[in-house]
């Protein structure tokens, strides 16, 4: 189990070591002629066991038809304006494979960077360019950059993982706490050693090279796209962003123009009569007043969202 | 039971427990239709358009006249407005509504390469006041009260600088001020989007605009996602887990998801005076920001104001927002601090009627 074979993920493997050990603990109280006053003596411990893991792969298979239909329902709509929900549905599946566990948080960042800069591919449409273009510098740069980022994050990772087990690996061969308050600490020591990490010089440098080489590289995918719908009479990515630029200046003189004559027949015109509202009130002056509310202070309900 | 027994019992109970909610969970949620899942349904009416903005007028929850002249909500570039009207039980819009506010609110739309040269020049000089003439001439008034939240706090502040003549009342909340104010905040977790936008150079910022022409809403997303690690990782399985046992909550859950998703591109031109003027230069603060050719001068808002902040935001640190207090020309100015984070101040159920309350009492006692 645990041992022989670790997942790579730290907490499956603290929970797979834990059940190995309660299961290990067992042994005696499972046999067939266990004493009959045995208060488990009517469980089949075994049969259970089996069917834990059953429910896993049952929710694992679940999670991955959710994943599904929160896809085909973002396919669904045929407006753009609702592509963030395809973003949503791809994130939503990648987070579902617990082997990213690790990666989690900055995967997101990397994956979306990544995608982003590398823009779609259509059949063999420009794909001579792109083969070119990723044998030069500036893809080696990009490459080398979207490594150095993942090594500075998956460090901070192991750093993490190496406290965790430091601080509670050892006790768990005495008592456990419980998968749940594991759980919890795991989490409280990764949160502590991201935070860190996310304010680290080394992070911010990686950062930094990650987003300047992605954009270096997008510009120049950018010019050879140009030159292909240049040489193939297709209006070129530039010459579009000149007549959007265009078409903007245009709009910015029709609107002065539209409100100078505005402003010259509002002269003209009456001036406007402000009317009351029901039950004017008179003004409290609360000249720079601080008010603070406590957490007492508000209602009672749920805890907090985590989306805050 | 016996300690020994229930000892015993504990680590089994926990593994079968956890086991059967994660089997139930995930069955729940994939018979679940994701279109069916709405924000921001609060009935309203498209009242104006311009270009690819609207302006809505939200029906009235009460008989009779409003108790308040009208509110216009302006919402950022960065997200969507939908988030103060989430759900039902969850709408900053339906409090407010239900106290007789007469609430008017902006949509920014869905920017495309096209908008890539829009400024804030044109958002708050011209959209915002479009929006602002539009009201003024159906209800036949000069001025009306402006409630700006984020970035939208920040155009609602420029705009009672440079037309403080057609603002009665401004209202912000968990708004950008001083984006160097961060270093203030005592809290590591908070304000990773300073540092982060600070480390950048300016040139990789115009590189980064330059080669997507907007400020892609996917990679906000991610931004956004990477501030918090350890929440994005638990958030697709034990968050969901949490939840999906409930159906309330599993609404909740993915309405909060939906929002999150629905991130529209921030315009290029715009995005580079946020990023660079405002969070690397800090230019308003310092009185060097322009729009229309003119330096905003944030001591022009001398109308009363009411500065709402969450003590929990790690995306605008406290200290970011509260410096408003130091710089506008006001003598009637309120801070409001609420023990919430940067979108829990709104969806937060136990905030739920205070935020309401807090604002609707505060604007009735200046009409």
């Amino acid at each position: 189990m645990a041992n022989d074979k670790p997942t790579g993920n730290p907490i499956f493997d603290i929970w797979l070591t834990n059940q190995q050990q309660f299961l290990k603990a067992q042994e005696d109280w499972m046999q067939p002629n266990a004493v009959p006053e045995n208060p488990f003596m009517n469980v089949n411990f075994l049969d259970r066991s089996v069917n834990s893991w059953q429910l896993c792969e049952e929710q694992y298979d679940n999670w991955m038809k959710a994943a599904k239909n929160w896809m085909m329902g973002s396919a669904a709509s045929e407006s753009s304006e609702h592509q963030e929900e395809e973003y949503s549905a791809q994130v939503l599946n990648y987070l579902l494979n617990p082997a990213t566990f690790m990666k989690s948080g900055f995967e997101i960042m990397d994956q979306v960077f990544r995608k982003l800069v590398n823009g779609p591919e259509f059949a063999d449409i420009g794909m001579l360019e792109k083969k070119m273009l990723k044998s030069g510098e500036d893809w080696q740069n990009f490459k080398d950059a979207g490594q150095h980022y993942q090594e500075v994050i998956s460090a901070a990772w192991l750093r993490a993982y190496n406290h965790f087990s430091d601080e509670f690996m050892d006790s768990l061969n005495e008592e456990s706490p419980g998968s749940e308050e594991m759980l919890k600490r795991w989490l409280k020591i990764a949160d502590e050693e991201l935070v860190n990490t996310l304010r680290s010089d080394e992070f911010l440098d990686a950062q930094r090279e990650f987003f300047a080489a992605g954009s270096s590289y997008r510009l120049k995918y950018q010019e050879f796209v140009d030159m292909w719908c240049d040489n193939h009479g297709i209006p070129t990515r530039s010459e579009v962003d000149d007549l959007h630029k265009i078409i903007y200046d245009l709009r910015r003189e029709v609107r002065t123009l539209k409100r100078n004559i505005e402003k010259s027949e509002s002269k003209k015109a009456a001036p406007k009569k402000k009317v009351p509202v029901k039950a004017k009130t008179k003004k409290k002056t609360a000249k720079k007043a601080t008010v603070k509310v406590e957490a007492k202070e508000a209602k009672s309900g749920n805890t907090l969202p985590k989306e805050d | 039971m016996s300690t020994e027994l229930q000892k015993f019992l504990q680590p089994w109970s926990e593994m079968m427990d956890f086991n059967s909610r994660i089997a139930k969970g995930a069955e729940a949620i994939s018979r679940f239709d994701f279109s069916e899942v709405a924000v921001g349904a609060s009935p309203k009416t498209e009242v104006f358009r311009s270009d690819k903005v609207t302006l809505h007028h939200y029906e009235s929850m009460v008989e009779g006249k409003p108790e308040t002249e009208p509110v216009l909500i302006v919402y950022g570039l960065v997200g969507r407005y939908t988030m103060i009207d989430l759900q039902e039980d969850r709408s900053l819009v339906r409090n407010l509504l239900s106290r007789g506010v007469d609430l008017y609110v902006v949509d920014w739309g869905y920017p495309t390469r096209a908008d890539q040269h829009l400024e804030f020049d044109d958002y708050v000089c011209h959209y915002l006041d479009e929006c602002v003439n539009h009201i003024c001439i159906e209800h036949d008034l000069d001025t009306i009260n402006l409630f700006g939240i984020c970035e939208g706090g920040t155009f609602t502040a420029m705009y009672a600088a440079m037309f403080p003549e057609r603002v009665s009342n401004l209202m912000v909340s968990i708004t950008p001020i001083d984006f160097g104010a961060d270093v203030e905040d005592k809290d590591p977790s908070h304000g990773f989007l300073n540092v982060w936008i600070r480390n950048l150079n300016n040139k990789d910022i115009e590189k980064l605009l330059d080669a997507f022409g907007n400020l892609p809403g996917e990679l906000m997303g991610a931004v956004f996602s990477a501030m918090t690690p350890i929440r994005s990782m638990t958030k697709y399985n034990l968050d969901l887990l949490n939840a999906a046992n409930d159906d309330a909550k599993l609404m909740n859950f993915l309405r909060m998801e939906k929002w999150l998703a629905d991130r529209p591109h921030h315009p290029g031109a715009a995005a580079r005076q946020w990023l660079i003027d405002l969070y690397k230069e800090n230019k308003l603060v310092k009185g060097e920001f322009e729009l229309a050719g003119e330096k905003v001068d944030l001591g022009n808002i001398t109308m009363p104001v009411l500065n709402i902040f969450a003590e929990h935001d790690h995306i605008i640190p406290p200290p970011c927002s509260s410096a408003l207090g130091k710089y506008v020309g006001s003598d009637d100015y309120t801070d409001l601090c609420l023990p919430a984070g940067h979108v829990g101040i709104y969806v937060s159920s136990k905030l739920q009627g205070l935020v309401g309350d807090q604002i609707a009492t505060w604007l009735m006692e200046r009409q």
